[in-house]
């Protein structure tokens, strides 16, 4: 952990934020486009964290402490981890129909739907940054973990395979429609060196 | 890629267990597989160049085409699940021979094929079956269902369990101290019985004597007025102070024969509230229930509270009047119990419906609206550790029921509370299985 923390010295933050943030830029427009309405993408944070230190850490968002469905989707490839989205139940109604879902919104759509929601989120933060690290991932399909539950509750330590692990967190709000979701990227441990690698030949080249 | 591998890979194509389909930039259909023309019965000569949604209009409107854009737009992977679309297309269920499902389960899968310049120029949509998974899972949920359902239903039948066996353990011991009243009343019914014959010939022999006495004294102004006998006979007569014992000796009477009928009364109220022969639905008056057990409980009450009687006229009712009575006791003794310092119990009485209704209402400390609705479940108790059980008024509820009455509560904090019984007059019974229960 200490060594990790220390390989993931400023160059290599500065240009992992840069590269994230290019990655988000483009994810934005992707997704106003997809959406057809302005689209706000947080600009993401990154945790290096201890997998004990984990709550505490989330804890700093209040929204965590509320009840939300849990979803998650594995990737794999050069980085590997999870992408969890945390939905706090709202705007179900009117994101179906930007979903192009006509009809009653039952509750298979509902589901199908926060399942695109999570699988679109994980491939828009990630794509654009293995793009440009030049790295090809694969993802498996999404599954909803858990309704109506707290982080605190979810996140159990005991239960977490990994020691420590790279969070990066991302909040997309459609403003004009009350929905919120929240994103956290979990990287494992085994993806920093890859990672610290390819920002090395990144800072190379400049 | 060399021809040779180009063929084997058109061949994996053709030959992989899943079907795959390649749809261009406008939903056009460039790949239809072996896979999909089996299952669907369409050739790919008969489909390439067709759009998806025209050929399978079923897909419109369902979220599908926003998945196929985020796959362009995104580069994404878009996914449907079985457990929330059951299929993209409806194939026939491949288990045709043994199975549930009527159309084969599908997990699909919307891939982007991205060019060198890094656009994506078409969608690879791979299909699974995933019926067995679904047959699988789907016997899973329903054998947990029913689980659950066996599981609430033992919880339910556990509980009706505890709660006669609650009924059974108080009515038992109810009875024991029926049996026990009642043994009592006639152990001291036999003393008092001769108590009360001796003493009533003892009035007799008293009486007699005073008029002995009286006819003496008339006799007395005829004796020699120096004489000594006289002068002994003064002295005696101041020694016991003769006119006080008289007067006093038919006030210790009379109080002793008013003591008598007290104990009668009260073991006669003991046997009354017993009732160890009487476990028959037989007519009864409640007002002789009600007063029976106020002598009953006197001690509990006397020090809290006056008691007002507001007795209508009602006709006798056929009840277990033992039970009914344990009623009336219960609620007294609560109200008793609710009044802090001192207040008053009003017992009223009417008829109504075909029935006779009681109310017993207290100025006690009253019961919180967030309490009211539990008082009738049984074990609760807001008494102290060791004061109640919380049978009383469970017990209570399910006496009213097997009378196939009504009791019901209204209470305000600070303020008091009243219990409300009706009781039908004749009551009716769908077997006769349940005219046994006591």
């Amino acid at each position: 952990m200490i060594q990790t923390k220390e390989q993931f010295d400023e160059d290599r933050r500065d240009a992992l934020q840069e590269v994230v943030n290019i990655a988000m830029g483009q994810a934005g427009d992707s997704l106003a486009k997809l959406f057809g309405t302005f689209v706000e993408l947080s600009i993401p944070k990154f945790h290096l964290c201890d997998v004990n230190e984990l709550n505490q850490e989330l804890s700093k968002n209040s929204t965590y402490a509320e009840k939300m469905t849990i979803l998650r989707q594995p990737f794999s490839g050069q980085l590997r981890g999870e992408g969890i989205a945390l939905f706090n139940n709202s705007g179900v109604n009117e994101l179906a129909v930007l979903m192009g879902y006509e009809g009653e919104v039952t509750y298979s759509n509902e589901r199908e739907m926060l399942l695109d929601v999570c699988s679109i989120l994980v491939g828009a933060c990630l794509n654009g940054v293995a793009s440009q690290l030049g790295i090809s991932l694969s993802y498996t399909a999404p599954t909803i973990i858990t309704k109506d539950t707290t982080t605190e509750k979810f996140f159990k330590p005991e239960s977490i395979q990994w020691r420590y692990a790279m969070i990066m967190e991302v909040c997309l709000t459609l403003e004009q429609y009350d929905f919120t979701s929240n994103m956290l990227l979990f990287l494992s441990e085994e993806s920093f060196p890859p990672l610290m690698n390819k920002l090395d030949q990144m800072l190379d080249e400049l | 890629m060399d021809e040779k591998v180009s063929h084997l890979v058109n061949m994996a194509v053709s030959q992989i267990n899943a079907g795959m389909v390649i749809l261009d930039a406008d939903h056009n259909i460039v790949l239809w597989n072996r896979f999909m023309q089996i299952h669907s019965g369409i050739s790919e000569d008969d489909i390439k160049g067709k759009n998806l949604f025209d050929r399978f209009p079923d897909l419109k409107g369902s979220g599908i085409e926003k998945k196929i854009d985020s796959v362009f737009l995104l580069k994404n992977l878009a996914f449907t699940s079985w457990e929330y679309r059951p299929y993209l297309f409806k194939f026939a269920n491949t288990h045709s021979v043994i199975g549930d499902e009527e159309w084969m389960q599908q997990d699909c899968t919307f891939s982007p094929m991205i060019d060198e310049s890094g656009t994506v120029t078409h969608i690879c949509l791979s299909v699974f079956d995933a019926t067995n998974t679904a047959t699988y899972q789907k016997k899973l949920l329903r054998a947990s269902g029913s689980l659950m359902k066996q599981r609430n239903t033992l919880a339910e039948i556990n509980k009706k369990l505890e709660e006669a066996q609650n009924q059974l353990l108080q009515s038992e011991k109810m009875a024991a101290v029926g049996q026990l009243a009642a043994g009592v009343a006639h152990e001291i019914n036999n003393p008092v019985g001769y108590v009360n014959s001796n003493v009533s010939a003892l009035e007799g022999y008293i009486n007699e004597l005073l008029q002995m006495l009286a006819a003496y004294e008339v006799c007395e102004p005829a004796l020699d007025q120096n004489n000594a006998l006289t002068e002994a006979l003064e002295q005696a007569k101041k020694s016991i102070d003769l006119d006080y014992l008289k007067e006093d000796l038919i006030d210790l009477l009379k109080e002793s024969k008013e003591g008598l009928d007290r104990v009668k009364k009260i073991v006669q109220d003991l046997k009354d509230f017993s009732h160890v022969d009487e476990s028959e639905w037989q007519h009864a008056d409640l007002h002789k229930g009600l007063d029976s057990t106020l002598n009953v409980v006197n001690n509990e009450i006397k020090y809290k509270a006056e008691v007002i009687k507001n007795y209508g006229e009602i006709p006798e009712i056929k009840c277990l009047s033992s039970q009914i009575n344990q009623v009336f006791m219960n609620l007294l003794v609560n109200a008793a119990h609710a009044i802090e310092e001192r207040g008053t119990i009003t017992i009223s009485t009417g008829t109504k419906d075909n029935g006779v209704w009681v109310e017993i209402e207290d100025t006690g400390s009253g019961i919180s609206q967030e309490k009211l609705p539990r008082i009738f479940e049984p074990f609760y108790t807001t008494k102290p550790v060791g004061s109640g059980t919380g049978l009383g008024l469970s017990l209570s509820y399910n006496i009213i029921q097997k009378h196939k009455g009504i009791i019901s509560v209204e209470s305000e904090p600070n303020k008091g509370t009243r219990f409300y019984i009706w009781l039908p007059i004749d009551i009716e019974f769908d077997d006769n299985s349940n005219a046994n229960v006591a």
